[in-house]
């Protein structure tokens, strides 16, 4: 019976998730974009709706109307001057465009709003109603009503009307709907409308039954993701019965408690278990049927950002150790370890550009492989192993989870695998990290301070062993770069037909590439560990993930610069202790997301390779002549690049 | 024992055969042609020998069953092809491209693969940056550089004119004759296919439909109907 309470009383949150699935389907059938910033806008949007009701006193209706409003000014706003601008781009630059809107939004909420989680009154009566004998309060039997009621209406005007078979027409391609007579920009401009003030009233309603929340609202997305999947991206009534199935399992999971029981039952017990469902849902149905994601006829043939041989193999670490070394023993203790954690963030970094820019795998799940290294150092540092082997452990653990993490990659490319990875940090986050029986602490563990051949390092020490080590790792990273690693990473990144006729294992290589990319990761959490002295699950987050990756772009993930970059503006790194000293660290989510925006639109290769294509640019001027040229035979056959080579 | 030997080998997408039961066998140390009018399933032959497109029957590697194969494995035992449309990679230069497929123990497979195509000087030029004809000769190149036993060629000519075209059989027959590779040649100029071929395979819809050496095909009035008389 209280399993079917609690499945019962699951029905507000399926109704939210059915909302938000129906908007992710829309949107993908009208642009073909995976939008991750989904549950993000169904937060800014709850907040304004609950600002404008509770603090400026509105009524429902009025306040119901500007939110509704203001979701579809931000749509219009983010599919016009954003996505529409973004549609030839490679795909890693239109999912980092929905990534930097949930960043922005993310940011935006904590400088805007009292982000204290508060659970508001309900805009429809909650009062008990009896359903099977069952007393289950009204707003989510209405909740899931309405998304019901919007699944038919939604599927009646796809079948009926112009704009509706429009939609259908443009899913197979872009010329099927200029058949219609309804031009592209208005079809996808009506989609990503529709698609946010779904999001909106999933947001506004649920807000009041699971409270309002910015971080657990903007990660609704994962599970909505899999009720979108379980659609094939397609059917919204099948989206709407997933969400609402969704919903009422996870709740009865709830039942689920922490009895003592065998150790297996571990893996179902415990925080997070019920969250972490849908997420596994989604890596399960990406794996087995590879291409759930319908292929559609606009998709381009991504072009990666750029990946140019690194300049200065020798200069740069030399720079980097002498600047790096004046700044450790020249700085107060607050900037020392910001400047550790900027190292750290390098770390991480470094192996973003491995795996997404090296390979071209887009992999949210970097900082999960962090947070397994940190794991592994409280636990193995609190056993009394010393610091220089603790190191490469807790790296070689990450290395396995990296291992299994490269699976999918196997079958999945591009915005699945992001969806993968994705789904993967967020188990990660929700039901490991967060699991205090693993280490015995409530997701806080202390970490021994280090210590090298039994003397204690202190502050100044760690910090200038933890820049030898970055400094390492770069310098190799930019060796395999120009090795042989390098050149086939870039081969299988770019056309793994070629890849396969020169006779690269592109399966093996890719899980090698997963492998050392989370081991790089994996050290970079370790010594995160050892800077905080403690492991501290939030530091693991996929907001941390999705921040990496996003300075890391910014930067220039094809280049180990841009992974400099990337750790400036990591969390707590130098960038926010800067803001800090401003009194501006709250601004620092804001700036990373409009960076974001600007950088994809501006920069698609990153700053770095901005930087570096400058001076190549100079370089050529100043050079004298050409420094090859064709024999003189009497024909010209360095024909400059006129008639191009065809590119598929 | 023939180096490479086709036996039944079949292709279907979905409702096409693309392939139909076609065999044959191609002798080490010599050239052979496979012709066909547009769409015949040239390029598809091409996709199965080296691993790119499932099929049924059987191909064998000098005595071999290599057919459950992958990709990569077929290429690491010799089999290495190029690409109707090139597959240069683009943001590799030229020397990158050839490393990137370098194998065996020539003291330098970039350099001598280069020499044999006389496009040294692309070395370290972008695929982006050289004329279509040039590509060409850096993509047969950059498969010579593998070191491969069995070399097939996907209209490699196209683009050429008369005289170059002249000069890449000359250097094709060169190959094969000093004993560097053995050559599955695909190509739509008839002239440099009956000039350079020791034997020629044709097909048409799929179908074997001719085969011998280039007199006895240029004589054979199936492949007039079907191909000279079609597209030349
Ligand atoms: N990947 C594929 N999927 C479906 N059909 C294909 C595929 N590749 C080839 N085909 C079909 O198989 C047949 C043979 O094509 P193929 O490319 O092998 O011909 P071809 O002889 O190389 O032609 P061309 O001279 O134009 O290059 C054609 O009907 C083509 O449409
Ligand atoms: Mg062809």
């Amino acid at each position: 019976m209280a399993v079917l309470q609690f499945a019962l009383l699951g029905l507000g949150l399926g109704g939210a998730y059915a909302l938000l699935a129906l908007g992710l389907v829309t949107i993908y059938r009208g642009t073909g974009v995976l939008n991750f910033s989904q549950g993000a806008v169904a937060m800014i949007c709850a907040y304004v709706f609950f600002a404008l009701r509770d603090g400026l006193r509105l009524s429902t209706a009025g306040a119901a109307l500007l939110a509704a409003a203001f979701a579809v000014v931000l749509g219009l706003a983010f599919y016009l001057l954003v996505m529409r601008q973004l549609r030839n781009s490679p795909v890693l630059a239109r999912i980092i465009a929905t990534l930097a809107l949930l960043l922005l939004l993310q940011g935006l909420a904590m400088l805007l709003f009292d982000v204290q989680t508060r659970t508001p009154v309900s805009v429809v009566p909650a009062t008990p109603v009896d359903l099977l004998g069952i007393a289950i309060p009204m707003d989510r039997l209405i909740l899931a009503g309405v998304a019901v009621v919007l699944a038919v209406a939604l599927s009646l005007v796809s079948r009926r009307t112009r704009i509706g078979l429009a939609v259908r027409a443009i899913s197979d391609s872009e010329k099927g709907a200029s058949l219609s007579g309804l031009s592209p920009v208005l079809i996808g401009a009506l989609t990503w409308a529709v698609g946010f003030v779904l999001a909106a009233v999933a947001g506004v309603m649920l807000s009041p039954i699971a409270g309002l929340d910015a971080k657990a609202l903007t990660l609704l997305v994962v599970p909505v993701f899999a009720a979108a999947l379980i659609a094939r991206f397609t059917s919204f009534g099948v989206a709407v019965a997933a969400g609402l199935g969704l919903g009422m399992v996870e709740s009865a999971l709830q039942l689920v408690t922490d009895a003592e029981g065998a150790w297996y039952t571990w893996l179902w017990t415990g925080p997070g278990r019920s969250q972490a469902l849908p997420a596994l849902v989604v890596i399960i149905a990406m794996i087995f049927s590879g291409r759930l994601l319908p292929a559609r006829g606009e998709v381009v043939r991504g072009r990666l950002p750029i990946s140019p041989p690194p300049r200065y193999r020798v200069a740069g670490p030399i720079i980097a150790l002498a600047a790096g070394l004046a700044f450790i023993f020249s700085v107060r203790p607050s900037w020392l370890s910001a400047g550790v954690v900027t190292l750290a963030g390098v770390m991480i970094a470094l192996s973003a550009v491995l795996v997404t820019g090296f390979i071209g795998q887009i992999s949210l799940a970097q900082v999960a492989f962090a947070g397994t290294g940190g794991m592994l150092t409280a636990l193995l540092s609190s056993a009394g192993l010393p610091f220089l082997l603790v190191l490469p452990l807790s790296g070689l653990v990450a290395a396995l989870l990296g291992l299994l993490a490269g699976l999918p990659s196997l079958r999945v490319r591009g915005p699945s695998l992001a969806l993968v990875t994705l789904s993967a940090a967020y188990i990660c986050q929700v039901a490991v990290f967060s699991d205090g029986r693993l280490l015995g602490g409530q997701g806080y563990n202390r970490v021994a301070s280090p210590a090298l051949f039994g003397l204690e390092l202190g502050g100044t020490g760690f910090a200038v062993v933890t820049l030898v080590i970055v400094i390492v790792t770069g310098s190799l990273v930019a060796a395999l770069r120009v090795s042989t690693f390098g050149r086939r990473a870039l081969a299988v990144r770019e056309n793994e037909a070629a890849a396969a006729a020169a006779g690269i294992d592109i399966k093996r290589f890719k899980l090698a590439a997963f492998t050392l990319s989370a081991f790089v990761a994996g050290v970079g959490g370790s010594l995160l560990g050892y800077q905080a002295n403690v492991f501290a699950f939030e530091r693991f987050t996929i907001f941390e993930s999705l921040h990496v990756i996003a300075m890391a772009y910014i930067g220039g993930i094809g280049m180990v610069s841009g992974a400099l970059f990337a750790g400036l503006g990591a969390s707590g790194g130098l960038f926010s202790q800067l803001l800090a000293t401003w009194g501006a660290d709250s601004y620092q989510l804001v700036i990373a997301g409009g960076a974001l925006l600007l950088a994809v639109q501006l920069h698609p290769d990153g700053m770095a390779a901005t930087l570096h294509t400058i001076r190549e640019r100079r370089g050529r001027r100043s050079s004298p002549a050409p420094a090859a040229a064709p024999p003189d035979d009497g024909k010209d056959r360095s024909a400059p690049a006129e008639p191009s080579v065809p590119v598929k | 024992m023939s180096l490479l030997e086709l036996d039944r080998v079949t292709v279907r997408y979905g409702g096409v055969t693309a392939v139909d039961s076609v065999g044959f066998a191609v002798e080490s140390g010599t050239l052979m042609g496979l012709i066909g009018p547009n769409g015949a399933g040239k390029t598809t032959m091409i996709d199965a020998i080296t691993g790119m497109a499932r099929c049924s029957g059987d191909i064998r590697l000098a005595g071999e069953s290599i057919a459950s194969w992958p990709a990569y494995r077929r290429s690491r035992a010799g089999i290495v092809r190029t690409f109707q449309s090139l597959e240069l990679f683009m943001e590799l230069t030229v020397r990158e491209n050839l490393q990137t497929y370098a194998r065996g123990r020539q003291a330098d497979p970039v350099a001598s693969a280069l020499e044999r195509m006389d496009v040294a000087w692309t070395a370290d030029r972008y695929p982006a940056e050289l004329s279509t004809g040039t590509a060409r000769l850096v993509s047969v190149a950059r498969a010579l550089a593998a070191a491969p036993r069995l070399l097939l060629l996907d209209e490699p000519a196209a683009g050429l004119d008369a005289g170059e075209s002249r000069r890449f059989g000359a250097k094709l027959r060169r190959l094969v004759d000093s004993g560097v590779t053995t050559i599955l040649l695909v190509d739509h100029d008839v002239d440099l296919i009956m000039n350079v071929c020791d034997d020629i395979q044709v097909l048409d819809f799929g179908k074997k439909i001719a085969s011998g050496p280039p007199s006895a095909v240029r004589a054979d009035p199936e492949v007039a109907r079907a191909y000279l008389g079609g597209t030349a």
